[in-house]
């Protein structure tokens, strides 16, 4: 797995998902934790954050920016462009998972998930990680 | 005697207006759990094959976030969601963000309770997953299959062989198959496709274009489908052609049916008979009934009154909870006043829906309950004034009232329900309900067989 020193930014609009995939990330392993609401607030959590993101779990519809929003923006930041990011959807949509695949996304999971869900999505971007 | 194994249900949430022991299968137990959002994140949740919920009363929970709790509690059992009210009825919205299934209270209680048992009796016999149900009435004696035939006995809760693969099965076997309580037997899904393949062929040596278990999972499936997409309010939606869609498929699988003799519809119509009452079952059974019987009288475009049949009674679940949980026999005069309304609900909801229907189909439906005394409602119409459709209509709804098991009483032959009708009505013509002319009409044709489907053609119109 990643390493439990992971720092994992966990973004969702509603606070019982977050808590849902945080507990999920725990159970996983990842000790060290950061919430944010929206994909702005997500943003300025990279930044401000201590010691740098090491991976980002975000909801796809949100107010403000949206999960494929806060992707793109990633993305196209020399800084963060490298974090494994994985978007929780209400619903695979095949364009959206289009939409997001071509901006870059590393795996998406699709609500309600289980706990085995998350994880097979987890390791399957840390074997991602580890080859490169 | 000792239950097998015990099936163990969940229920979260409250409600005291529906009776959820009613519809337990056998064997289970229940455990009632307040919703606690809190231990519901952290996964304290009580162990159970099968979840049922009600919308929780704290509204700040989505939907979604609801069945992620769950699912993360339960993430191998069936989580069904159960609604009283009408409004919160989306069921597509309701699978889609991740529950396996919803029923409509009081209306889908026998569905309801045709899964849990399902599900029950899945739990208890695990290899039954490999099994698909197959009706007995697709069988033919005396015919060498190709593929195995298993029963389930629920006393020792094993499946039995009853016929090999390569062996016919006997005349009295399927006799005894069909009069028992197993109108199902199961075939191995591996030799699926080889009863797939027998059905096609006895069909289309008999002439028909498909059985009886493909045209009764059709109606039920597209009568379901259309009463739920009725409470749909988004017109994203789109329910005028959808709606129309599925009466055209309806009008399909009944007109299939026209095709055939009148013993063997009158064979098919007994096999409708064995079955337990369901709301959708009832609206479907009306419109097999309802085409059936205009067929016999006669009249044109006989699949228009069976949209009519189909649709007969879809406003009843615009009354309100109160009136709908009541027996009608039980009513208050005030609950029947409401209740009363519910064939121009149902025209309600069909114009609400933009649902295209021919004036005929709207009369039919509006003047089912009218009686040729006068004594019907909404209009309290006299029988000259009944359109010949209603009239049908009305007979086909007293008929699958006569011919469905209810519990603690007989069921009714379709000729011992024609002759019970007919002795009713037939007395004293000042206070005849339902037309006796039509009624002895349906005797000489369907019974006794007087009439060919051509003759009936230029039949003598009913003086009512
Ligand atoms: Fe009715
Ligand atoms: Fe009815």
């Amino acid at each position: 797995m990643f390493a439990p020193t992971t720092r994992v930014l966990i973004v969702d609009d509603m606070s019982t998902m977050r808590k849902i995939v945080g507990k999920t990330c725990k159970e996983l392993g990842f000790s060290d934790l950061t919430e944010a609401a929206d994909g702005t607030l997500a943003w300025e959590a990279l930044q401000n954050a201590p010691a740098p993101i090491g991976l980002i779990i975000s909801d796809w519809n949100m107010p403000n920016c949206t999960g494929i929003d806060l992707l793109k923006r990633v993305r196209a930041d020399s800084r963060f462009k490298g974090v494994p990011f994985i978007l929780v959807t209400a619903e695979a949509e095949q364009h959206q998972v289009i939409e997001a695949v071509k901006a870059g996304v590393d795996q998406y999971v699709v609500k309600p998930f289980t706990k085995d869900d998350l994880k097979t999505k987890l390791e399957s971007v840390y074997k991602k990680y580890a080859k490169s | 005697m000792q239950s097998p194994s015990v099936f163990n249900i969940v229920v979260f949430g409250t409600q005291s207006e529906f009776d959820l022991t009613k519809v337990l299968p056998e064997g289970s137990v229940i455990q009632n759990v307040n919703y606690d959002i809190d231990k519901l994140a952290e996964g304290e949740v009580p162990p159970g094959e099968l979840v049922i919920c009600f919308p929780p009363s704290d509204k700040s929970i989505s939907m979604l976030e609801l069945a992620q709790l769950l699912r993360m509690g339960y993430p191998s059992s069936l989580i069904f969601y159960l609604v009283l009210r009408r409004e919160d009825f989306e069921k597509k919205r309701i699978i889609k963000n991740g529950f396996d299934n919803a029923f409509l209270l009081p209306w889908e209680s026998s569905e309801l309770q045709q899964s849990l048992g399902e599900a029950a009796l899945y739990s208890r016999l695990p290899e039954l997953k490999d099994y698909a149900p197959v009706k007995v009435l697709d069988l033919v004696a005396e015919k060498v299959l190709d593929f195995g035939t298993k029963v389930y006995l629920p006393v020792n809760n094993k499946l039995v062989t009853i016929g090999r693969s390569g062996e016919p099965l006997s005349g009295d076997k399927l006799r005894m198959l069909n009069e028992g309580s197993y109108g199902t037997v199961f075939v191995h899904k591996s030799e699926l496709s080889n009863f797939h393949d027998y059905t096609k062929k006895v069909l289309s040596e008999m002439g028909q274009i498909q059985s009886e278990t493909e045209r009764q999972e059709k109606m039920r499936v597209a009568v379901r489908e259309l009463v739920s997409d009725l409470f749909v309010d988004d017109v994203q939606e789109n329910t005028f052609g959808k709606s129309k869609a599925i009466v055209e498929e309806l009008s399909k699988t009944v007109s299939a049916m026209m095709k055939e003799q009148y013993p063997v519809i009158m064979k098919k119509m007994e096999s409708l008979l064995n079955e337990e009452y369901s709301f959708y079952r009832h609206l479907s059974n009306v419109s097999t009934y309802a085409m059936i019987f205009s067929m016999a009288m006669g009249l044109e475009k006989p699949q228009e009154v069976a949209v009519a049949g189909v649709l007969h009674d879809v406003g009843k679940t615009a009354l309100p909870l109160e009136v709908a949980n009541t027996e009608e026999s039980q009513m208050s005069p005030h609950a029947l006043e409401a209740y009363h309304k519910h064939p121009q609900l149902t025209i309600d909801v069909i114009k609400m829906k933009r649902v295209p229907l021919h004036e005929r189909i709207t009369k039919a439906i509006l003047q089912h309950h009218e009686r040729c005394d006068g004594s019907g409602y909404p209009a309290g119409l006299n029988g000259s004034r009944i359109c010949v459709e209603a009239k049908i209509l009305a007979i086909a709804d007293e008929f699958d009232y006569l011919t469905t098991l209810k519990p603690g009483q007989t069921k009714m032959t379709p000729k011992d329900a024609l002759d019970h009708m007919i002795k009713e009505n037939g007395a004293n013509p000042v206070v005849m309900k339902l037309d006796v002319n039509i009624l002895v009409t349906l005797r000489e044709v369907l019974i006794e067989g007087k009439l060919t489907k051509k003759e009936d053609k230029n039949a003598k119109q009913s003086p009512f």
